[in-house]
């Protein structure tokens, strides 16, 4: 069984010290992939933090034993806060390069491109507003944008209602439009 | 006095609900006189209606559908607002070919489930090579129908959603009234791929042209309208793929004839690449779309494919519009043997429309659904329409119409009588197609090999060396002189082969993009390498000292380095640059009017810098710039008309600049860099044709530094 299934397991079971556990592994495991999957991508294309974490679940989590929602809400959890600090610690590295790259005869060089690195973190500042204002509805948007879950999902994890679920996302998602529109 | 957030939120929740139109009302009577709450409730609302590119980013949503198989992830916003464009089935089925006896699903257990929690499955309304089309309806976040494919069971479910991922956000960019939007995809508890699309309500393209006996002109005008969307499309970035009559739909709408092509994106997710698996479990979806495939889909080559694709789709849609036939026999593809099949499509010269149907016995029906004579339809048919329907057929896809547009505007042309631009090819061309014909087997054959596994191209690679040495052996008796010329030229083609095997596993776009690929392409580039490697230490042990075959050692080393560089050790790939500068070097001095070798140095300079640079070595790494410049500037100014050395200064002027920026010489950086614009704009505007002439880089470049 691998240590992020026990964990998992150790959180369903109520032991509540294993979650503090669960977040170092899964971020590992994230730069990881994030690591190797920005070193293939094209320059320009954007990170997937959703196929990332999906992937992370799949390597970490002992798929074949069906974990139950509290465990894998957790897992989810984890994984979002640690796609945000990844992407977040990404793009301020590039803002501080700025570009690198170069090129050469047989182009294999990579090529500065525009990156959305600004947009992501004026969302990170802002998230961090949002979450002063509404805890549950930054989570939200955390769950749904950096880990890639449907309302459902962030309803078992949070333990709201899949109404309330989308109540915060309409929410959060109007609230954090005005604020980075009205900050340029 | 700032407001409470939690009414603020309880009251946008509230309003957001309502219609725009009956929002401000409300807001008047909810807000009264505090004018700050509704200006931040206000300014909510306006909010909820954009979008946001970021938090929007479909991959997301789509992930989620991914993650759980019991998810309901919101619609991305686009699908929201379509909710306006609901179009009901009124009985028409969707076409498809008959006899899948084998569905994955009976029909009466699937009606009424759900599907992704929000697609009730209503009524199958057509059924295809690929799988079923349904009729569903949709509950949230907005209730209406949509069509909805299921794609049969047995594909790589993971594979088909991420290349379907791949190209989501470009196809909601998509917003054309001849184009059915693709809504959603994901995967059933039971790991069948689906794709969501808007509902059309209509009749197969030929099926609508014959039963409305539209006249030439009639289907003509229908033909420019679907270019034009394909030409929207494909300025989204979007390649079809899959263009056939079946995925094009006619509707009446005011009595006038609208068509809406379907399944945009869904063949790039679906179908891959044509493999012996994907040949023989889909043997019948495979047939109906070769009939319109062009043939650079059709092979094994995997070859990448790009608009021109689809312009040769649409050739076949209009010479089948104006004859009722297809240019490739659809009873001879029947009855081939797959590679046959493939061949056909690939090498064989369809006739010309009008040549096509006088020999066919279906002429008078085909006039009568034509609402005209044989006769009449033959001289309507014979020159320019043949000639437009010929340049879309075109092998060589360079010979197509470049845009589905410049193709629109031949066929309003010849409606407007003015002259069209297509013409019909010249003698010379079709000689010298005749002479390719033989060279294409023997290419086609050559590529199929190259697209194989590595072990098998390592094999070949193997007998090119055996075949060598049996050459050689037989050479052995005739005059030493002509036997080594015989044995370069040998060599230089198994070089040349290799090199072309390196180009198409480094610039082949699937692999490059697909991380799950990745080990793949590192164990095909792996042959490449080992073989210039063991051609290095031939030529080394040869101790040959004429300049050619120094040069051509060089050549290996330099070769070998950029390898070296993308799949191996870094110090290996400085070593080999390393040796293919000495030498170069030498070379270049000792003859100093051969170009290649001035050129051959400066591209070894430029290389080794990169990898200076990557090594930490920025002083090495500038000089080593500053050198490539100096002769590629040379170069350049002698043979104005050579565009590589004029890109190369550019390339060395740019890599230059890059590294004065990171090391902190911002000044400096930005006129190295402009140098290297002004050239790429310049170079870009006098080879307009050619795709990649990298002008856009250095624009991010410079713009960026300011």
């Amino acid at each position: 069984m691998s240590d992020v299934t026990r964990i998992l397991t150790a959180i369903e079971r109520g032991d509540q010290n294993a979650a503090g556990q669960l977040l170092p592994l899964v971020y590992q495991e994230l730069r990881k992939l994030a690591a190797i999957k920005l070193s293939k991508e094209k320059p320009g294309q954007t990170l997937q933090p959703t196929m990332l974490v999906h992937e992370a679940y799949l390597r970490l989590v002992d798929v074949e034993r069906p974990q139950q929602w509290n465990g894998r809400g957790h897992f989810f959890g984890a994984a979002a806060e640690a796609m945000r600090r990844i992407l977040v610690e990404k793009a301020r590295q590039k803002q501080q390069l700025k570009h690198g790259g170069d090129w050469q005869r047989q182009k294999l060089g990579d090529v500065p491109a525009p990156d959305p690195d600004d947009r992501l973190l004026a969302l990170d500042e802002a998230l961090t507003r949002l979450a002063l204002e509404d805890p549950v509805a930054a989570r939200v948007v955390e769950l749904r944008h950096f880990a890639g879950l449907g309302h459902d999902d962030v309803a078992a994890t949070l333990g709201i209602t899949v109404y309330e679920a989308r109540q915060k996302w309409t929410y959060a998602r109007a609230w954090l439009r005005q604020e980075l529109l009205t900050e340029k | 006095m700032p407001n409470d957030p939690q009414d603020v939120q309880e009251l946008f929740l509230r309003l957001v609900e309502l219609r725009p139109a009956d929002r401000p009302a409300a807001l008047d009577r909810e807000c009264g006189a505090d004018l700050a709450l509704r200006q931040r409730v206000e300014g909510l609302l306006e909010a909820h209606e954009g979008s946001d590119s970021l938090l929007d980013r479909p991959s997301n949503e789509f992930a989620a559908t991914v993650l759980s198989d019991a998810d309901n992830a919101a619609h991305t916003s686009a699908a929201e607002d379509a909710d306006e464009d609901q179009i009901q089935l009124s009985g028409s089925k969707r076409a498809g070919s008959p006899g899948t006896a084998e569905t994955n699903i009976r029909e009466e257990s699937i009606v009424g489930a759900v599907i992704a929690d929000r697609y009730t499955m209503v009524q199958r309304i057509g059924e295809g090579g690929m799988g079923e089309v349904w009729m569903a309806r949709q509950t949230s976040p907005v209730k209406r129908k949509v069509a909805l494919k299921l794609i049969k069971m047995g594909m790589d479910s993971r594979a088909v959603l991420a290349r379907f991922d791949q190209e989501r956000q470009a196809l909601a960019l998509m917003d054309h009234p001849n184009i059915a939007k693709v809504l959603d995809g994901g995967i059933t508890p039971t790991g069948q791929p689906f794709f969501v699309m808007e509902l059309v309500n209509g009749l197969p393209l030929n099926k609508f042209c014959d039963e409305a006996r539209l006249d030439t002109n009639g289907r003509l005008e229908l033909f420019v309208s679907i270019c034009q969307a394909i030409q929207h499309a494909h300025q989204k970035g979007i390649v079809h793929r899959d263009l056939k009559p079946a995925n094009i739909l006619v509707t009446q709408i005011d009595g006038r004839p609208v068509p809406k092509v379907i399944d945009f994106g869904v063949a790039k997710a679906t179908s891959g690449k044509l493999t012996d698996e994907s040949l023989s479990t889909q043997f019948g979806a495979v047939v109906g779309t070769l009939e319109y495939m062009s043939p650079e889909q059709a092979g094994f080559s995997g070859e990448d494919i790009d608009t021109r694709a689809d312009i040769y789709s649409l050739g076949v849609i209009l010479y089948e519009l104006l004859t009722g036939l297809r240019p490739i026999d659809a009873q001879r593809l029947k009855q081939a043997a797959l590679t046959e099949m493939i061949r056909l499509v690939r090498e064989e010269e369809p006739s010309k429309p009008s040549t096509r149907l006088s020999t066919d016995a279906s002429l008078p029906s085909m006039a009568a659904l034509r609402q005209t004579e044989p006769k009449k339809l033959m001289a309507l048919l014979r020159g320019e329409l043949d000639w437009v329907v010929m340049k879309c057929l075109e092998k060589q896809r360079d010979r197509r119409y470049e845009t589905a547009n410049a193709l629109a505007r031949d066929i309003q042309r010849y409606l407007a009588d003015e002259a069209v631009e297509a013409r019909p090819p010249s003698t010379g061309y079709r000689m010298k197609k005749f002479v390719q014909r033989n060279k294409a087997q023997v290419m086609a054959a050559g590529l199929l090999l190259l697209a194989l596994i590595a072990g098998i191209a390592g094999t070949s690679f193997g007998m090119v060396r055996a075949q060598q040495a049996a050459e050689a052996e037989r050479l052995a008796k005739l005059d030493a002189e002509a036997q080594k010329t015989r044995a370069e030229s040998r060599e230089q083609q198994a070089i040349d082969a290799v090199k072309r095997f390196r180009d198409a596993a480094a610039d082949n776009e699937a692999l490059r993009n697909n991380p799950a690929l990745e080990s793949l392409r590192r164990t095909l580039l792996k042959e490449p390498l080992t073989f210039f490697k063991s051609l290095r230490e031939q030529l080394q042990a040869d101790n040959d000292t004429r300049p050619e075959a120094l040069a051509r050692l060089a050549s290996a080393a330099f070769e070998l380095g950029s390898l070296t560089r993308t799949i191996g050790d870094r110090q290996d790939a400085l070593r080999s640059y390393e040796e293919s500068l000495a030498i170069f070097e030498r070379l270049a001095r000792d003859y100093p009017t051969v170009t290649e070798f001035q050129s051959g140095l400066a591209d070894s300079y430029n290389n080794l810098g990169i990898l200076q640079k990557q090594n930490g070595r920025a002083d090495a790494a500038e000089a080593s710039y500053r050198r490539a410049s100096v002769i590629f500037e040379r170069l350049a100014r002698e043979n104005p008309a050579v565009t590589k050395y004029a890109d190369g200064l550019a390339d060395s002027h740019n890599s230059l600049g890059i590294l004065q920026e990171q090391t902190g010489r911002a000044d400096v950086a930005e006129a190295s860099c402009g140098r290297a614009l002004a050239i790429y704009e310049r170079l870009a505007r006098e080879n307009p044709s050619v795709p990649n002439t990298p002008a856009a880089w250095p624009t991010a470049t410079t713009s960026s530094q300011s």
